[in-house]
């Protein structure tokens, strides 16, 4: 399941472009000069960070208070991915600094979170089977079943919408 | 291991030298342009009269075996296969004027087939399988869109490789437009680095061409632009790719990260997964690639090459911290053995038939059909010492998948 990346970026940056028209626009764009120019004679700008990449209604929530501020004065922005938008932090990618490996281990962080969301499906009334961590069949039965009512692609997997869809979300 | 050329005799004229080998049965269903088919005879006994008694301009006549020119048939005769394997119907060849050897550039069945587009490249990776050289190729776009027409209908998957495609600009805007039209069933997967993609224009562009199912398959080796850039012997690569990405998301472009596993890029895997998960969420699939022992990376095997035993716990915490955020992750090119168990849900047969080989050790082992195996490439110097049989089992997958799924078998 892929999100509206075009909306949420399009919230991230300040622009918008409408997408009806571009197919009929890009050979001589006027939305080009709208977009996110590429221009490799910046200094390094820093990517965008997602606070919490895949809570579509955290972004939206930044798209509505963001709308408020001029466009124009983002496309003029020195840099298209710096924002003084709380959602983000920019990372510091410009040296390598020493790295320090995460703090915790995430092959148990896994498991857990199969088992979040076989209590989470119990909890709608989908049989998930053993709450073991182990996304076995009747687990992905019971995601299946819960992705088809729910109108998500019944995929059986825990793709990001889903999770999203069952309120659970990683640090 | 299926190669993916042979050699052959070809006799009579040879007005093209790219052909689809079709059975006699369905040369008549199928829609391929009789005169660029190779009617398949594996036995010899057709009736080459028979075939041509329509009066169709066929392409010409493929046996395997000795078998003369027979009848009245004065076209193109092809006999004489090295390696009868190699060439089946279904599959497009190609056949040198001068010489004998052919090459298969599309084999019906195969679980990966890749157009190749240009040997040139704006980056010169430290573990390039495929070093480029900077020749004008550009006849290979007309190649792309011969075998595109060729390739059969009901294929899942076509692959486009390199070089770095997108250099061909419009010519490749033009083959992808083609499949699109062509095999509108066929999902397309484009190895690039990405690089120019950072042109607003260009994204535009290959977006406005429309197909209904491309990814963009993208490298990104660190998470810090010295360090890839360093990987990939170009300065600035690291921002020219990430814009790149961002334009390909802004379309809600389909873009998969391939990372490629060795000493340089194993130490920040960690920081590499959860910079993928923070600033690139809308990736719809990372895979994390074994080595393949082919160009730079033989050269440069001193300073790349670590045994995947060591590091088994950057990937196993690489792949759970991506896969607990619902991003789909796959191991691709290592085998299951030097795996812990509870990666195996993430490990894919990646390496495609014509350079998939396996060992001595796999003789007896249980999981070998589902084993990745190895590059054929691979000599001992590139085996784990991890390597040894797995004995058979009654669920060799007691994890099922989570991202399991038709993933894109590329290397």
């Amino acid at each position: 399941m892929r999100l509206n990346w075009t909306k949420k970026l399009g919230a991230l940056f300040g622009f918008t472009i409408p997408i009806a028209g571009y197919v009929a626009s890009v050979w001589s764009s006027p939305a080009l000069a709208a977009l996110p120019a590429a221009r490799r004679d910046d200094s390094r700008a820093a990517p965008p960070t997602f606070a919490n990449p895949f809570e579509a209604e955290g972004l939206d929530r930044f798209a509505a208070h963001r709308s408020h501020s001029s466009h124009s004065s983002h496309v003029s922005h020195s840099s298209h991915y710096s924002s003084s938008g709380g959602i983000y932090t920019p990372p510091d990618t410009t040296t390598t600094t020493p790295y320090s490996p995460p703090p915790v281990t995430y092959r148990g962080e896994l498991q857990s979170m199969v088992m979040r969301a076989q209590l989470a499906l119990q909890a709608r009334g989908y049989d998930p089977g053993v709450i073991d961590g182990v996304l076995g069949d009747k687990t992905r039965t019971a995601l299946r079943t819960y992705q088809q009512d729910s109108g998500l692609p019944a995929s059986g997997r825990l793709d990001a919408k889903t999770l999203v869809s069952l309120g659970i979300t990683a640090p | 291991m299926l190669p993916l050329s042979t050699h052959l005799e070809h006799h009579g004229p040879l007005p093209r030298t790219i052909f689809k080998v079709v059975t006699p049965e369905e040369r008549d269903s199928a829609g391929w342009p009789a005169e660029r088919a190779l009617v398949w005879d594996p036995d010899g006994r057709r009736d080459v009269s028979e075939i041509h008694r329509d009066g169709l301009p066929w392409g010409g006549w493929l046996t395997p075996g000795d078998r003369q020119r027979a009848g009245l048939w004065t076209g193109l005769w092809v006999n004489r296969v090295r390696d009868p394997h190699v060439i089946g119907p279904g599959d497009v060849i190609r056949l040198r004027p001068e010489g004998t050897q052919a090459r298969i550039l599309y084999r019906r069945g195969a679980k990966a087939n890749s157009l190749f587009a240009t040997e040139r490249c704006n980056s010169l990776c430290l573990m390039c399988s495929q070093p480029p050289r900077d020749a004008n190729d550009d006849w290979r776009i007309a190649e792309m869109l011969d075998v595109v027409s060729l390739v059969d209908h009901d294929e899942r998957n076509l692959g486009i490789t390199g070089g770095e495609p997108t250099l061909l600009g419009d010519g490749l805007l033009a083959v992808i437009a083609t499949c699109q039209t062509r095999l509108p069933d066929t999902a397309l997967h484009i190895l690039s680095n990405g690089r120019r993609f950072a042109d607003p224009l260009w994204t535009r562009k290959t977006v406005a061409v429309g197909h209904q199912d491309l990814t963009w398959a993208i490298p990104l080796y660190a998470d810090s632009p010295d360090l890839h850039d360093h990987i990939v012997q170009a300065k600035g690569a690291f921002d020219e790719t990430v814009h790149g990405l961002y334009q390909l998301a802004w379309w809600n472009c389909r873009v998969e990260i391939r990372v490629v596993l060795h000493r340089l890029t194993v130490p920040r895997l960690g920081a590499l997964a959860n910079f993928i998960y923070r600033n690139l969420p809308f990736a719809a699939h990372v895979a994390l690639m074994g080595l393949e022992p082919m160009g730079f990376a033989k050269v440069n095997r001193e300073s790349l090459w670590v045994d995947p035993l060591d590091y088994t716990d950057e990937l196993a915490d690489a792949c759970c911290y991506l896969a607990a955020r619902g991003i789909n992750v796959s191991i691709y090119n290592l085998s299951l053995c030097v795996l812990p168990r509870d990666l195996w849900q993430f490990a894919r047969q990646s390496i495609s038939d014509w350079k998939n080989s396996f060992v001595p050790e796999c003789g007896g082992c249980g999981a070998r059909d589902r084993c990745s195996g190895f590059f054929a490439s691979a000599g001992r110097e590139w085996r784990s010492r991890g390597i040894r049989p797995i004995p058979p089992m009654q669920d060799p997958f007691p994890l099922a998948a989570l991202s399991s799924g038709d993933q894109p078998k590329c290397d």
